[in-house]
């Protein structure tokens, strides 16, 4: 079969040229996309038989670059990594954008090109995926097969393929995303002692941060960019340990650097949402402004940038500005439940700001009809601090601990309703009604474990509906409540069960465990209570893929809201 | 500001250049592609006449950048010359990868061709290898060779065979690049050939 090469170009008659060179070369099936979004057409329809090469012009028009739309496509994973990617480009500094970055292209060609030049970039990128061909299968599955990817490499490594080194850079990410930090940043210590090499200088201090070494990642940072000013992945890593630390304001200042160096609208997106949360709000509407109106119909538009940039025009006192951003919104995402709360909360939070408190208490209150308890924590954190400043107190704090009992498993989450909470009733009474909660939902799990031990399943059934009902995100308790009736129905249950009546117990029994564990292929469809106990409902029914026919039959609404943080 | 002014006059140029070249045949392309190399020379040289530059340390492919440079060569050199090329990066511990600036690497090493043509009788050749842990690009020629004074162990100070400004602007790129405690250098040698062989050594 012809590869298959993708030419991404905004000017027809280079397309054109282009098009003739590849053919001059080889023999390949070449198609065209005018713009990214055209591009990300075709490459979403040609999704069972990938591009095996894009060929992409570094200037696309539209506020859109090539850089963006190459990051786009491989951190949405829209192409697999098996796709080559070469950027063009007329831009004599684009080696500078190139060595400033973390993601960069297979290479890049600067134009104009000789049909050689073309030739040989076009030879090395087949050539490099034939080489990581078993890298890349493991890589590019549903769930990555990090280890497989791991061991793929080490072979490479051991023949001293050419691309040895992209083999060792792959193993380090597997190395870090499988948790083995101390294997990462050997892998990148060898890349080091050959020489200093941006991304493993920070890649290693990645490591060290994770390791629990965070002065030690910050010397290795400091160090780097003595060596790479302009690499931003360094200042990146740098703001991501200033944070860690509490140090909002110092992350801000480290960001605007990076964002001198490359502007993308990913970093002045991030600048902006930080300087929110900073309280530096003519900085946060100043960046925020700068990507809504950029990348309204870009590819990395986010609602996001829209609510931030409404809420700091709303604490500048820009009411009206504020409004419009909001009602913008409909211009550019469809009208979701989640999305229509999210936009109440936030004009309720005008209106209560232009003391129109009445409009401000009935907006809230529509909100609250609409709001479901398993929208994700976002959501429903920023209705309860609406209700707050609305009148609605008692229904806010009710939110506020719903949220924090239901994502008790996800510190941050957590954080973030502390954090909320504590911005309308304060620190102190935020600690003590969380942790409060926090302590009695542990109790109640714990009680429940020991009955169980004890045999005393009927006990623990009554406790866990209670807490199963409350807590419909919390994946232990609804582990544990499918848990406890699938073992009384293995004690109790009848050899013809499904003979039986639907409202006899055992039955309800039966679709109580379906429809929690239902619930958890939900909040994670691979959290690892899913599989024995899918065996174990499995074994009355013979229903063998609960959690796929879960999330199939889900609300395409129900399971995009149950998106944990970003 | 002037800086910038020129920066963006070559940069025209280069692209009025481009459109030019899609309308011509083989032959007139070359010449045109000759220029432009040498309007991106000129980019890299205005690069390092601002006070704030540092080395942009890029990942290179060997085997790309070598193919380029010749491909650059072919445009470039005088058709009474034999110009050769040859690449052998086998020795490379990342087979086929080093990090320099390739940018000004570039200049330098077609700056060097420039001086051998200019030079020489009949033939230049254009090397480049890895060993001990360095990149070597060695450009030799059969013309009259460097002056003794200015050769490698010479307490003379070196006077310079054309402007000298290569000579310097070289040296100038070398010393930019460091890596484990070494620094980049310029060796003047007699060659294979006969001749000059200039040698620009990276670490």
């Amino acid at each position: 079969m012809k590869p298959k090469v993708l030419v991404v170009e905004d000017q027809e008659q280079v397309g054109l040229l282009i098009e003739h060179l590849l053919l001059e070369i080889g023999n390949f099936h070449v198609d065209h996309g005018s713009s990214a979004a055209q591009s990300i057409d075709r490459i979403g329809a040609a999704h069972q038989a990938p591009y095996d090469l894009i060929l992409c012009d570094y200037h696309l028009g539209e506020n859109t670059n090539g850089q963006q739309l190459l990051e786009f496509l491989r951190f949405e994973r829209h192409i697999p990594r098996c796709t080559g990617f070469i950027m063009l480009t007329g831009d004599a500094s684009y080696p500078a954008v190139a060595s400033a970055v973390e993601l960069v292209p297979d290479s890049y060609l600067l134009k104009p090109f000789t049909r050689d030049g073309l030739a040989s970039r076009v030879r090395v990128a087949i050539e490099k995926r034939d080489a990581l061909k078993t890298v890349y299968r493991a890589l590019d599955q549903t769930e990555p097969d990090w280890e497989t990817a791991v061991i793929a490499c080490n072979a490479m490594i051991a023949e001293s393929s050419r691309f040895v080194l992209e083999a060792l850079r792959i193993k380090a990410e597997c190395q870090l995303k499988l948790g083995n930090w101390g294997d990462a940043a050997s892998v990148y210590d060898k890349i080091v002692a050959w020489r200093p090499t941006a991304w493993a200088e920070v890649g290693r201090a990645r490591a060290l941060r994770n390791m629990g070494h965070p002065d030690l990642a910050l010397d290795k940072l400091k160090a780097a960019l003595h060596l790479f000013p302009q690499f931003v992945a360094a200042y990146d890593e740098l703001a991501a340990l200033a944070l860690e630390d509490g140090q909002g304001q110092m992350a801000q200042e480290i960001l605007e650097k990076a964002h001198a160096i490359v502007p993308s609208n990913r970093r002045s997106r991030q600048l902006g949402l930080l300087a929110l949360d900073n309280g530096d709000l003519e900085k946060a509407s100043k960046f925020l402004r700068v990507v809504v109106d950029r990348d309204r119909y870009g590819l990395m538009r986010s609602t996001e940038d829209f609510f931030g940039l409404a809420s700091a025009l709303r604490q500048l006192g820009r009411h009206d500005e504020a409004i419009t951003v909001l009602d913008s919104l409909k211009d550019h995402f469809p009208e979701t439940r989640p999305l229509t709360v999210r936009k109440m909360a936030a004009a309720a939070l005008i209106q209560a700001a232009c003391e129109r408190s009445g409009d401000a208490r009935q907006t809230v209150r529509e909100a609250l009809e609409i709001r479901d308890d398993r929208m994700e924590p976002r959501t429903q954190l920023e209705l309860a601090e609406a209700c707050h400043h609305c009148g609605e107190e008692a229904a806010g704090r009710k939110i506020f601990l719903h949220v924090a009992e239901n994502w008790q498993e996800d510190p941050k989450v957590v954080a973030s309703a502390k954090k909320a909470m504590s911005r309308v009733v304060g620190a102190e009474e935020t600690a003590r009604a969380i942790d409060y909660s926090l302590e009695e939902l542990v109790a109640a799990n714990n009680e429940a474990a020991t009955l169980m031990k004890a045999g005393k399943v009927e006990e623990v059934i009554a406790k866990m509906e209670v807490i199963a009902k409350r807590l419909p995100n919390h994946a232990t308790v609804q582990a544990n409540y499918a848990q406890a009736l699938l073992v009384w129905l293995e004690h109790h249950a009848p050899p013809k069960l499904m003979e039986l009546p639907y409202q006899s117990r055992p039955r309800l029994y039966l679709a109580a465990a379906r429809e929690h564990l239902r619930q958890l292929a939900i909040i994670n469809q691979d959290h690892p209570r899913l599989p024995p106990l899918q065996r174990h409902f499995a074994k009355f029914t013979g229903e063998n893929d609960l959690a796929g026919k879960a999330l199939r039959e889900a609300e395409p609404e129900e399971a995009a809201s149950m998106v944990v943080g970003e | 500001m002037s800086r910038e002014r020129i920066g963006s006059l070559i940069h025209n140029a280069r692209n009025r250049l481009t459109v030019i070249m899609d309308r011509l045949g083989e032959t007139e392309t070359a010449a045109v592609q000759a220029a432009v190399g040498q309007l991106a020379s000129a980019l890299a040289l205005l690069r390092l006449e601002d006070p704030e530059t540092s080395v942009r340390r890029e990942e290179v492919d060997l085997e790309l950048f070598f193919s380029d440079l010749m491909g650059e060569v072919a445009c470039l050199a005088p058709r009474h010359l034999t110009t050769s090329g040859a690449g052998d990066f086998s020795a490379s511990p990342f087979n086929n990868c080093w990090t320099f600036d390739s940018q000004l690497v570039r200049l330098v090493v077609v700056d060097a061709l420039a001086n051998a043509w200019r030079h020489a009788r009949r033939e230049v050749r254009l090397t480049a290898s890895c060993h001990d842990g360095e990149l070597h690009f060695v450009v030799q020629d059969d013309g009259p060779g460097f002056p003794a004074a200015w050769l490698d162990g010479a307490t003379a100070t070196p006077q310079p065979r054309g402007t000298g400004h290569g000579l310097d602007l070289a040296r100038h790129v070398a010393g930019m690049h460091e890596s484990g405690g070494r620094r980049g250098h310029v060796r003047l040698a007699k060659g294979d050939l006969g001749g000059a062989a200039f040698s620009l050594i990276l670490p």
